[in-house]
C-alpha cells in the first residue's frame, strides 16, 4: 500500500469507527431480541472480515504458488487476522446466542461449519509458524479451505439450522430497520478498513523479519516497528 | 525430502481424522431438526430428538415450574411439555427448537432453544 493510501485509509478508520459505535449506540432496540441484538454491530463485521481476509490470503497463496514470494508476508498476515476476526465472530455469536436462544452452542449446520473453518485455518496458521513459511502444500491447502466459505454463508439456507437466515445478503428487501441496517453496515465498512490496516501493519512486520539485512536503512526503521509490536518468534525463509 | 515426506504424511493423516470427526457431526446436523408433520403420530422410542417448528398463538399454559404449548409446522401440531422455564424471549408465534424424546402423543423436551428470525424490527417507542 503505498503511503498516502495508508494514510487515508488511517484516516477513514479514524472516522468510521467512532461513527459506527455512535450509530449502533443510537440504533433502536429490537422488539424481539431487545439490547442483545446490537451484539449483531460486532458478530457481523467480525465474520465478514474474516471471510474478506480468506479471500486475501488466497489471492496471495495463489501469487506464492506462481513463484512470486514477496506476497507471503500478506498472505500470512491477511490469514492471522482472519483467525482472529473469526474468533472474535464466533465468541460473540456464542454470546448472543446465550441471550437470545437460551444456549451458548449448538451443533446446527451453520455453526458447525463455522466451526470447521476456524480450525482449517488456525491449522494452516500454525503449519506455517512450524514450518518457518509457506509451503507449497500450505498455500494449495489455503485456496482448498476458501470453499469452506460460501458453505459456511449458505448453510443457513440450504439446510435446517438453528442459526437464522442472512438479512444484509437476503434476497429481496432486507428484513431490518432501516436505522440498525445503517449502524449494521457502517460496523462492516468500520471492521473493513481496520482489518486492512492491521493485515498491513502486520505484513510489515513478517516483512521485516524476513529480510533484515537486505536494506539496511529500511531494516532499521522497520527494528522500531519489531520491538514496539515483540507479537512471537515468527521467522520467514 | 524424509521430512517432507513425514509432513505430508501427517497431513494426510489430519485431514482423515478431520473427516472422522466432522462427517458425523455435519450429518447429524445436516438434519439439525424434525418437523412436527415428519413425526407426528410416530413415536420415536427413548431416541433423543430434535423438532423444530412454530408456537402456536394461545397454546402456550404454565405447567407447574414448566410450561406447555403446540409447535406446528402448518401441516401437524405436535403438544410439547418441559418441566423448565423456558429462555426469557420465548414467545408464542416465533420459532422454536426443542430437544427430548416422543411418544407418540406428548414431546418431553429436556431443553426449548429459541429459534429467532432474520426480521429486526424497532421496539415501538424507540
Amino acid at each position: 500500500m503505498r503511503e498516502q493510501l495508508t494514510s487515508r485509509v488511517t484516516a477513514a478508520a479514524a472516522t468510521a469507527v467512532p461513527a459506527a459505535a455512535y450509530l449502533a449506540t443510537v440504533a433502536p432496540t429490537d422488539a424481539v431480541q431487545g439490547n442483545a441484538q446490537r451484539l449483531m454491530y460486532l458478530h457481523v463485521p467480525a465474520v465478514l472480515v474474516a471471510y474478506a481476509a480468506f479471500v486475501l490470503t488466497s489471492g496471495a497463496c495463489l501469487r506464492l504458488l506462481r513463484g512470486d514470494r514477496r506476497w507471503e508476508p500478506v498472505a500470512l498476515a491477511a490469514v492471522e487476522v482472519g483467525v482472529v476476526a473469526l474468533a472474535i465472530g464466533i465468541v460473540t455469536g456464542s454470546l448472543w446466542g446465550r441471550l437470545v436462544w437460551g444456549v451458548w452452542w449448538s451443533w446446527d449446520p451453520r455453526l458447525t461449519s463455522t466451526a470447521v473453518l476456524f480450525v482449517c485455518y488456525l491449522a494452516l496458521t500454525v503449519a506455517v509458524h512450524l514450518r518457518g513459511g509457506y509451503r507449497r502444500w500450505i498455500a494449495a491447502a489455503s485456496l482448498l479451505g476458501l470453499l469452506i466459505v460460501p458453505v459456511v454463508h449458505f448453510s443457513v439456507v440450504w439446510w435446517r439450522s438453528l442459526h437464522q437466515a442472512p438479512t444484509l445478503l437476503s434476497p429481496g428487501a432486507h428484513p431490518i430497520d432501516p436505522r440498525m441496517g445503517v449502524a449494521l453496515l457502517a460496523s462492516v465498512v468500520a471492521g473493513a478498513l481496520l482489518g486492512l490496516l492491521l493485515v498491513r501493519r502486520r505484513a510489515l512486520v513478517l516483512q521485516a523479519r524476513r529480510e533484515p539485512t537486505t536494506h539496511p536503512v529500511r531494516a532499521e526503521a522497520d527494528l522500531g516497528s519489531l520491538e514496539s509490536h515483540a507479537d512471537g518468534p515468527v521467522r520467514l525463509p | 525430502m524424509r521430512a517432507r515426506l513425514w509432513i505430508a504424511l501427517a497431513g494426510v493423516a489430519g485431514v482423515v481424522l478431520i473427516g472422522f470427526v466432522a462427517v458425523p457431526t455435519l450429518r447429524g446436523s445436516l438434519t439439525y431438526y424434525r418437523e412436527p408433520h415428519e413425526i407426528a403420530g410416530h413415536a420415536q422410542g427413548d431416541h433423543q430428538v430434535r423438532l423444530g417448528g412454530r408456537v402456536v398463538p394461545g397454546s402456550l399454559e404454565q405447567r407447574g415450574s414448566g410450561v406447555q404449548f403446540v409447535l406446528t409446522d402448518g401441516r401437524a401440531r405436535v403438544t410439547v411439555r418441559s418441566s423448565t422455564e423456558p429462555p426469557g424471549t420465548f414467545r408464542e408465534g416465533q420459532d422454536a427448537v426443542v430437544q427430548g424424546t416422543y411418544d407418540g402423543t406428548l414431546f418431553t423436551a429436556a431443553q426449548v432453544i429459541v429459534k429467532h428470525s432474520n426480521v429486526y424490527r424497532a421496539k415501538s417507542g424507540s
